[in-house]
């Protein structure tokens, strides 16, 4: 019965379209919906389990294939969803592990959804956008989405990238079976590795040092706040999407004097009202972009109050997220008391790290 | 009956193969890619070119499954022990140890921590590789942290910027200079009253106040130089009493004498040091004292330091009934200290 349908349709075609039926046909399964089958064909020709879709004037069925531009004759060709532009794919900012991307729609209705393939050896294999933003192996019907799920003229992040990648994406339209466009022209953009750059200066001034480090007290006076002249500086700098740290500890837990086998023990204290004591106070904290580049407690503290230094790692700076050039520096003061035995060799090892979280 | 075998065959198998068809659109095979950690990171606890030191892994899973290994992919030129050790001691505030009884291996450029338990997507979790890792020389790397099943299924993974650097410490220096005050409460002690053949008397006393970060504490040494009280108009000297023996004289009444004795006026708590007064000088009563001497005699010190101990210095005389009367009787003390470094 349905080929015997399909062969009145086409003889419905292949005679120009000039046909006139005095009733409707039926029967028990099939029925034409209508007489009218003009030059822009019909897509109403449905019952409960089968739908008749028709075109009349179809031309030669041979596509016509250009460098640009494509032409699709015959029914297939007129409902096709149009081809997307070429999607905009960008890494905003030095990101290591995804891809901003923006979908083209064309001339496509709001209805049209959209799937995307993405590659990083220019197609030879192809992967897919999952509707969760993630890259798979698979491309699933849940993985078309409208333009609106894929973020609209916002895009979204393709998440889960390889670092130091180059990718090349494109995108292919569809509104329902036999409907799907030729993929779009490709958009191309690259991760970076993660990166970290840390270092470290011992000056009195902002400059560029090189190691060894060292800070020298000189002569701690009893009773007296002494800050050591030269500060202990730092350079941070990551595209860690969580930002990172910078961490101090101190070998000994003070000042150390092997001669006198004594102890000006750090804390966290204010030294104004200590009588002996040893710590590390922020003295600045900037950077050109990002971060921001934070001063933790309990080295923010201002005057004369100090935070401990000893065998725990402690975070001194902090960035919650990206950050471009920060760049900080805390004092070392120390205070001594009338009793603090007298040495010439009181010293303590700071090391000084940083890590960036990603 | 083996044609209705073979059919009954060929049905079930028709049937299975009509099941498949229908089943195919359902037996979608799961996509299994490795997604990033929520967050991850490596914190190198010594970022010193080619040094060994402790690791902290801090990760965030972000995809739900059953964890049973860590892997950290340390870059090339790093050195990855056979044995690293492993604990979760020491961890930041806010990250939960790695649960299971884990165990670590190295091979190659892995660690592999192994026996992991099933983690809780958006926990941070820690793990110290505490030994086994040496750092490469000073530049940037890549290492990659990842967690899978114990079949070793990729989970999620996150590639972390490492940096080492040519030195990551500084050291701090400074010098305590040393110090030692010694003050005298006066200059000049009088006796108290004219001195008497009836009784004992003694001067009112001068203090000297120490105060030094010796470690070794302090030393007082008095000389006389006369050893004794003379008056320049009767050329008279009323001697100092006994000798020098580590023990005090006690002046007898009637009976020329002259002491010295010290008393321990304040052994300051603050500093390390207990005041010790010498016994020659060490008097009993108000009638004893130490032997005088034209030389230095050390008549107190400390072992420590001290923020300011107090001694009194007091002269102690007895006179016979016969003594040349004057108006000038008189004797200089020299007081001197020193701390012991």
């Amino acid at each position: 019965m349905y080929r015997q349908l399909l062969a009145i349709l086409k003889r419905i075609t292949k005679s120009g379209g000039v046909f006139i039926l005095l009733a409707l046909p039926a029967s028990g399964n099939y029925q034409l919906n209508g007489y009218g089958f003009d030059s822009g064909g019909v897509s109403d020709g449905a019952s409960n389990n089968y739908k008749a879709q028709g075109i009349t004037g179809e031309l030669n069925g041979t596509s016509e294939t250009g460098t640009t531009y494509n032409v699709k004759p015959g029914l297939l060709g007129t409902e096709q969803t149009a081809t997307p532009a070429a999607p905009t794919l960008s890494n905003l900012s030095n990101y290591y592990n995804k891809l901003q991307l923006v979908i083209a729609t064309g001339t496509n209705p709001t209805d049209a959804t959209y799937a995307i393939a993405i590659s990083s050896d220019g197609f030879v294999t192809t992967s897919y956008v999952q509707n969760d933003n993630t890259v798979g192996s698979v491309l699933g019907s849940e993985d078309y989405q409208t333009y609106a799920q894929w973020g609209s003229s916002s895009g979204f992040y393709i998440i889960g990238l390889t670092q130091n990648t180059t990718y090349q994406v494109k995108v292919k339209a569809s509104r329902g079976r036999y409907t799907e466009s030729p993929y779009s022209a490709v958009a191309t953009s690259a991760t970076i590795a993660p990166s970290l750059t840390f270092d470290i200066d011992v000056a009195s001034t902002d400059i560029d040092t090189s190691p060894p480090y060292a800070v020298s007290f000189g002569n701690l006076l009893p009773g007296t706040v002494t800050t050591a002249t030269n500060r202990i500086w730092v350079d941070f700098d990551t595209n860690g999407l969580q930002g990172g740290a910078v961490y101090l500890s101190g070998l000994r837990g003070g000042l150390f004097s092997a001669a006198e086998n004594y102890t000006v023990a750090t804390g966290s204290v204010d030294l104004t009202a200590a009588t002996e004591g040893f710590g590390v106070q922020v003295a600045s904290n900037t950077q050109a972009s990002g971060g921001p580049f934070n001063a933790d407690s309990p080295y923010n503290g201002s005057s004369n109050n100090v935070g401990i230094a000893n065998s725990v790692v402690r975070q001194v700076f902090d960035s919650s997220g990206q950050i471009t050039a920060g760049r900080g520096s805390f004092n070392l003061k120390a205070k001594t008391s009338s009793v603090t035995p007298a040495a010439g060799d009181y010293t303590e090892t700071f090391t000084v790290i940083a890590s960036a979280q990603f | 009956m083996k044609n209705h075998y073979q059919g009954a065959v060929k049905t079930l198998g028709s049937a299975l193969l009509v099941l498949l068809l229908v089943a195919i659109p359902f037996l979608r095979v799961p996509v299994t890619h490795a997604a990033n950690f929520q967050q991850a990171y490596a914190r190198f606890d010594r970022m010193k070119a080619s040094v060994t030191g402790n690791v902290l892994i801090v990760v965030k899973p972000a995809t739900v499954a059953t964890e049973g290994k860590l892997l950290v992919t340390f870059p090339a030129g790093f050195t990855v022990a056979a044995s690293p050790t492993v604990n979760t001691t020491g961890l930041p505030t806010g990250v939960t140890a790695l649960p299971g009884s884990i165990t670590v291996a190295g091979a190659g450029q892995v660690a592999t921590i192994s026996s992991v338990t099933d983690l809780t997507v958006g926990t941070l979790y820690g793990v110290n590789i505490a030994t086994g890792i040496t750092n490469s020389t000073a530049g940037t790397y890549t290492t990659t942290i990842a967690t899978q099943t114990s079949g070793a299924a990729a989970i999620d993974s996150t590639d972390v910027a490492t940096r080492i650097i040519t030195d990551d410490q500084i050291v701090v220096s400074a010098v305590v200079p040393p110090s030692f005050s010694f003050t005298l409460s006066g200059n000049t002690d009088a006796f108290t009253g004219n001195l008497d053949s009836s009784g004992i008397v003694s001067t009112a006393g001068k203090t000297v106040t120490i105060a030094t970060n010796a470690s070794q504490g302090w030393i007082c040494w008095v000389k006389s130089a006369n050893a004794g009280l003379t008056s320049a108009t009767t050329s008279q000297t009323i001697a100092t009493a006994g000798s020098i023996d580590g023990s005090p004289s006690t002046l007898s009444t009637g009976t020329n004498g002259y002491v010295l004795d010290t008393d321990l006026t304040t052994d300051n708590a603050t500093g390390t040091g207990t005041v010790v007064i010498d016994p020659e000088y060490n008097g009993i009563g108000t009638s004893s004292g130490g032997t005088l001497s034209s030389s230095f005699q050390p008549v107190a010190s400390a072992n420590g330091t001290s923020a300011g101990d107090v001694i009194t210095l007091i002269e102690r005389s007895a006179i016979s009934a016969v003594a040349a009367a004057a108006a000038d009787y008189t004797d200089t003390l020299t007081v001197i200290g020193a701390g012991r470094f």
